[in-house]
């Protein structure tokens, strides 16, 4: 039986191969761990280590790395490619989105606030001057930030990324509830041990932020109201 | 000739001296291609972007590679242009 974390991915792959003429999205559990990496990280695959028994797929966006599992609730939303909520642009259309997932964060009690352009270069540069000469793990999506992703006292909470097409636009994301296992990723992927422990210090969660009643289910439900609730608002403008 | 670049408005808001990166060219050189078909994916901000051929033609030549960057303007390839 295939995982949730393909079954999204064929999602996404079948709302992009034909012209979207509606709004469509949907808000993802992950029943197993896997790694889903960017666009254009498919030689991570070559360098897989013999015991990465966790299973491994390549999404359409770009970015870095990404390990689903119970930790994390994810989102796919498809868009038509003229429609006001991606028409100002990539990086203006994670806005929406990214502040979607901050205000749900919110409700669960996370101090959650996205970033705008300004401070997630800020965050970036504070980041920069912290790790010195040691670069940090750049191939994992955790690790770094763009515009209107989620951080929680500097930490980072949710991830973004984008596929633009003339058939139709599609952002991605993903929020975590709990700590990823940060090991099975490098583990899996070759990568030094350091790696886990820097995504560690990068990232927070929910439950590290301290919020209870965390079901995934649960979760996955409020992130598909506020996203239809932010479709509607930009429907009746 | 016409140069087949990413349209301006995937820069937008972007920080400057970000670059982008070749995911992919879906045709060859040599290939002839119809306006507006992908030739080849990019990704900038983790966005992946489709550039299209600005006319019919023949891909005469890939500038920037797969795994190569590139920034704002930059020609990825050029194309002859039929007629």
């Amino acid at each position: 039986m295939s995982s949730n974390a393909a079954r999204e991915q064929a999602w996404n792959e079948d709302r992009l191969a034909r012209p979207l003429e509606r709004a469509a999205w949907k808000a993802w559990t992950y029943d197993r761990p896997a790694i889903v990496l960017g666009c254009s990280q498919r030689r991570l695959l070559e360098a897989a280590g013999p015991d990465a028994d966790v299973e491994i797929l390549v999404r359409r966006s770009g970015g870095g790395a990404v390990l689903v599992g119970p930790w994390m609730v994810g989102v796919s939303v498809a868009l038509p490619p003229d429609h006001s909520m991606v028409s100002a642009g990539p990086v203006a259309s994670y806005r929406w989105l990214g502040e979607c997932l901050a205000g749900v964060l919110r409700t669960l009690g996370v101090p959650a606030r996205a970033l705008p352009p300004e401070d997630a270069r800020q965050h970036r540069a504070t980041l920069d001057a912290a790790s010195g000469a040691r670069p940090g793990p750049d191939w994992a999506c955790f690790a770094g930030i763009v515009p209107w992703e989620a951080v929680a006292r500097a930490r980072k909470l949710t991830g973004l990324a984008q596929v633009r097409r003339r058939s139709g636009v599609l952002l991605v994301g993903g929020l975590l509830l709990e700590p990823p296992d940060w090991p099975l990723l490098c583990a899996a992927l070759g990568k030094p041990a350091e790696d886990a422990a820097a995504l560690a210090r990068l990232t927070t969660s929910c439950a590290r932020e301290g919020a209870a009643d965390l079901a995934p289910a649960r979760v996955a439900d409020a992130v598909g109201a506020a996203i239809a609730d932010a479709l509607h608002a930009a429907q009746a403008r | 000739m016409t140069d087949i670049v990413l349209a301006a408005q995937a820069w937008k808001d972007v920080d400057p001296g970000t670059e982008a990166l070749v995911d992919a060219w879906l045709v060859q050189e040599g290939a002839r291609v119809s306006a507006g078909q992908p030739l080849v994916r990019v990704v900038v901000v983790k966005t992946n972007h489709e550039v299209p051929a600005p006319a019919d033609g023949v891909l005469e030549k890939i500038l920037v590679q797969a795994e190569e960057t590139f920034g704002p303007g930059r020609a990825l390839g050029v194309l002859r242009e039929d007629g």
